[in-house]
C-alpha cells in the first residue's frame, strides 16, 4: 500500500493538472489531465513488494523510453520518460496522449463492416505496428482493447507491448501475453511472439470486423484453445463471409497462417502488400 | 537450376562433374571443405580451381562450410577441412558470439575468393527448441548482418524435422531473416547402406511442410538427397543435391571420419529411371531378362556399360524426374500430382516385377524404401495442406 496520496504525487511528479480517474483497479491506473494544456492520460503501475520489483521497473523504464521514440500517427504517443514515484519506488508512471474516439472494443456491435472499412483497420494498424517493428518492437498483445478509432477514423494503437506486460509482470514476475481469443500460435506457452505474431494478431481484428466473429475464439478451455493456435487453421475469409472482395480476404488469410513463415514477416511488409487508399 | 552434385573424396571428382556439367546432366556442384582442400595437393585440386572450372563449365558452384558436419562427435577427418582455416581464436563451435564471427568471417572471405555466394554456416539441430537452436539462429542472424544478401543453411535429424508447431515456430524465426537461398540438410545418425531411408514420415512430411513455408520467398536446396529429395521439389524445392558414391546421396556422418575403411565403391549398380530406384546390377541383368524393350523402359534407357556410364545415366534419370515435377512452375498442386502420378506406377511396377522375379533377386524392402516410404510422406504433407487432391 502507498502511504502518502498516490495521485497527488503523480500529478506533481508529471507535471499535469488535476488527474480523473478513467480506470482504476488491479496494478494499472489510468487517468484522464492534461500537460500544458493538453489533454493527456497518466498511467500508472503499481510495483509489487518482493523479487519482482526490479524488473518491473527495470522494463518500465526500459520500454517507455523506446516508446518514446516509435514516431507514427497510428502509435499512442508516449510524452514522458518513466517516473518512479515513493522511495521503495512503489510506483512508476508515464504521460501518454489522449486519444478521442472509442476503443475497437466498444465497437464490436457495429461488426460486420464494409470492406472499406476494414482496409482501412490493414493499413493504419499495419502502419503503426511497422513503426514498432522498425525499433524491433513486438505489440505482442493486440485486442480490440488497445486499438482505438479516433474521431476522425483514423486506428491507432494502444499499449504496445508493454503496459500490460507490466501489469501482469507485476502480479506473477513472468509475463504471459496475450488476451483469449486474439492469441496467435507463438502466444502458446513456451511460444516467442514475434512482429509476425503481431501480423496474425492483426488478421483476427480484421477476420472479426469482416465476419463479426473472430476466426479462433475461445471458447473456455484454455487447453484446448492452445491446441487449436498450434494445430488448427483458421478458416478461410470467403468460407464465412462470401462478398468480402478477393483481394482483402486473400491478404486477411495470408495474416492468419498458422505457420509464420507462410504470413507477412512482419507489418512492414504487410503494408507493402495493400492497395492503396484510392484503390481499395 | 535442379541437380547439384555433392563433393566425393574419389579421385578425378572435377573432371567427372565438369563432364557432367557440359554434358547437361547436373547444374552445380556443392563443394566441401572435408573432400576438397584449400590448396591443391596430389590428385585434388584447390578450391578456388574447383569452383572456377565448374563455373567455366557453365555450372554454378557453391561452397557448403559443412560445420554442421565439422561439429558432429566424431568428425577428425580434417586433412583438407584444416586447410581452410576456418576458425579464429576463440576456437571450435558456434556457441559464442566470438566464435560465431570469427567463423562467419572466414567462410565468407572464403567464399569471395571463390567467387560463390557466402553461404552461412549452422549446426546440426536435434530439436528447434534449446541452445543449439538459439545458437544457429544468432549464427544465421549475425551472417545476415554482415552480408543482407547471404544464402543460409539449415540442418536437422529427423528428431528436428518431426518437431510440428515448434518446427514451424522456429522456420517463422528463420524466415525472418529473408535469407534468398536456404539450404536444408537431414542429419542422419547412421547410413548402413544405399538405399533411402524415409520410414519417419512424420519427419519428412516436417520436412517438406518446412520446404513449403521457405520455398514461398527462397530459393530451397535439399542437400545430400538424390531421390529422397524429389518430395521436396514437389514441395517447392529447386534443387537437390546428388551424387553416386554414398558420402553424396546421403549425408553420412561416417564420411568425415577418419575409421571410415576408404570410399566405398558401388560397382554394381544400374538406376531404373521409371522406377525411382538404383538397383543392383544383377537385378537389373535379371529385368533385362524379362525383355528387352521393358528394361530398356523402366532404366530410361540402354544398360550403361560401366561405372561411368552408370553415374551419367543415374544423373540424366534424376534430373529428368527433378525436371518433370519442377515443370509444373510454382503451382504445388500440379508438382505434387506429377509426383504423385510417377510413385503410383512406380509402384505398380514393382509389383508386378516382384511377382516375376525371385525373393532374392528383388525384395519388397525396395518397393518400400524407393517408393513407398516417400509416397506416403508426399501424401502426409500434400493432405494436410489439402493438396492431395
Ligand atoms: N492514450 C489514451 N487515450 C484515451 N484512452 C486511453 C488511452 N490509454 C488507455 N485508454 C483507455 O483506458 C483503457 C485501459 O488502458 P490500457 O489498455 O492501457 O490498460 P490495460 O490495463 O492494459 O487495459 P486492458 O487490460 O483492458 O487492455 C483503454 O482500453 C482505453 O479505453
Amino acid at each position: 500500500m502507498y502511504d502518502g496520496d498516490l495521485q497527488a504525487d503523480v500529478q506533481a511528479a508529471l507535471g499535469t493538472s488535476e488527474l480523473i480517474p478513467l480506470i482504476t483497479g488491479g496494478q494499472k491506473l489510468v487517468f484522464t489531465t492534461e500537460l500544458e494544456g493538453i489533454p493527456v492520460v497518466a498511467k500508472v503501475i503499481l510495483v509489487p513488494e518482493g523479487p519482482h520489483a526490479d524488473e518491473v521497473l527495470e522494463r518500465a523504464r526500459r520500454e517507455v523510453e523506446l516508446l518514446s521514440t516509435v514516431e507514427s500517427e497510428f502509435v499512442v504517443r508516449v510524452l514522458s520518460e518513466a517516473v518512479e514515484i515513493g522511495d521503495r519506488p512503489e510506483a512508476v508512471c508515464w504521460v501518454e496522449e489522449f486519444l478521442d474516439g472509442d476503443d475497437l472494443r466498444n465497437l464490436v456491435g457495429t461488426f460486420p463492416w464494409e470492406p472499406s472499412e476494414v482496409w482501412s483497420l490493414l493499413r493504419d494498424v499495419g502502419a503503426g505496428l511497422a513503426a514498432c517493428h522498425e525499433l524491433d518492437v513486438v505489440h505482442r498483445d493486440l485486442s480490440p482493447g488497445n486499438v482505438r478509432r479516433r474521431a476522425d477514423g483514423r486506428f491507432v494503437v494502444m499499449d504496445p507491448g508493454f503496459a500490460r506486460h507490466l501489469t501482469k509482470a507485476a502480479l506473477t514476475g513472468v509475463y504471459q501475453p496475450g488476451t483469449p481469443g486474439y492469441m496467435t500460435p507463438e502466444h502458446v506457452p513456451g511460444g516467442r511472439p514475434t512482429p509476425a505474431s503481431d501480423v496474425f494478431g492483426l488478421g483476427i481484428l480484421a477476420f472479426q470486423a469482416l465476419t463479426g466473429a473472430g476466426p479462433m475464439p475461445y471458447r473456455g478451455d484454455e487447453a484446448e484453445y492452445y491446441r487449436q493456435l498450434r494445430n488448427g487453421q483458421a478458416p478461410p475469409v470467403a468460407s464465412v463471409r462470401a462478398d468480402v472482395p478477393a483481394d482483402l480476404a486473400s491478404v486477411v488469410d495470408r495474416c492468419l497462417q498458422r505457420q509464420p513463415a507462410r504470413r507477412y514477416l512482419d507489418a512492414q511488409e504487410l503494408l507493402e502488400s495493400l492497395p492503396s487508399a484510392s484503390d481499395s | 537450376m535442379s541437380v547439384l552434385i555433392q563433393d566425393g573424396r574419389r579421385g578425378g571428382h572435377l573432371r567427372w562433374v565438369t563432364q557432367a556439367l557440359a554434358a547437361g546432366l547436373a547444374d552445380g556442384v556443392i563443394i566441401s571443405p572435408f573432400h576438397t582442400p584449400r590448396v591443391s595437393i596430389p590428385r585434388h585440386q584447390a578450391g578456388a580451381t574447383v569452383s572456377a572450372a565448374v563455373i567455366a563449365a557453365g555450372g554454378e558452384a557453391v561452397f557448403d562450410a559443412s560445420t554442421h558436419a565439422r561439429l558432429l562427435p566424431g568428425s577428425d577427418d580434417v586433412l583438407h577441412y584444416d586447410t581452410w582455416q576456418l576458425w579464429g581464436p576463440s576456437g571450435i563451435g558456434l556457441d559464442s558470439d566470438a566464435k560465431r564471427l570469427e567463423h562467419l568471417e572466414r567462410v565468407f572471405a572464403r567464399q569471395r575468393e571463390m567467387s560463390v555466394p557466402t553461404l552461412a554456416p549452422t549446426l546440426t539441430l536435434e530439436s528447434p527448441l534449446g541452445q543449439a537452436a538459439d545458437d544457429a539462429f544468432r549464427t544465421a542472424e549475425l551472417a545476415r548482418g554482415l552480408d543482407p544478401a547471404c544464402w543460409q543453411t539449415l540442418a536437422g535429424r529427423r528428431s528436428f524435422w518431426r518437431a510440428g508447431s515448434d518446427l514451424d515456430a522456429y522456420i517463422g524465426q528463420l524466415a525472418s531473416l529473408r535469407a534468398p537461398c536456404w539450404a536444408l540438410t537431414v542429419v542422419n545418425d547412421i547410413v548402413v547402406d544405399n538405399v533411402p531411408d524415409l520410414a519417419d514420415t512424420e519427419a519428412f512430411s516436417g520436412l517438406l511442410r518446412t520446404v513449403h513455408s521457405l520455398s514461398q520467398r527462397a530459393r530451397v536446396i535439399i542437400c545430400h538427397a538424390d531421390y529422397a529429395g524429389v518430395p521436396a521439389v514437389a514441395a517447392g524445392a529447386s534443387d537437390i543435391g546428388a551424387g553416386w558414391d554414398r558420402g553424396m546421396r546421403f549425408f553420412d556422418p561416417r564420411s568425415f571420419q577418419l575409421t571410415t575403411p576408404g570410399i566405398q565403391i558401388p560397382a554394381s549398380y544400374v538406376t531404373q529411371g521409371r522406377l525411382g530406384a538404383v538397383l543392383r546390377r544383377d537385378t537389373g541383368d535379371a529385368i533385362a531378362r524379362l525383355g528387352d524393350a521393358f528394361a530398356t523402359t523402366l532404366r530410361g534407357g540402354p544398360m550403361p556399360a560401366d561405372d561411368t556410364a552408370e553415374r551419367s545415366h543415374h544423373l540424366r534419370q534424376l534430373r529428368d524426374l527433378v525436371n518433370a515435377v519442377s515443370g509444373h512452375g510454382v503451382a504445388r498442386p500440379g508438382r505434387i500430382g506429377e509426383l504423385r502420378n510417377f510413385y503410383e506406377r512406380s509402384m505398380a511396377d514393382f509389383d508386378s516385377l516382384l511377382t516375376r522375379l525371385p525373393r532374392t533377386t528383388l525384395q519388397e524392402s525396395s518397393r518400400m524404401r524407393w517408393v513407398e516410404q516417400p509416397y506416403r510422406a508426399l501424401k502426409a504433407y500434400a493432405e494436410a495442406e489439402g493438396l492431395w487432391l
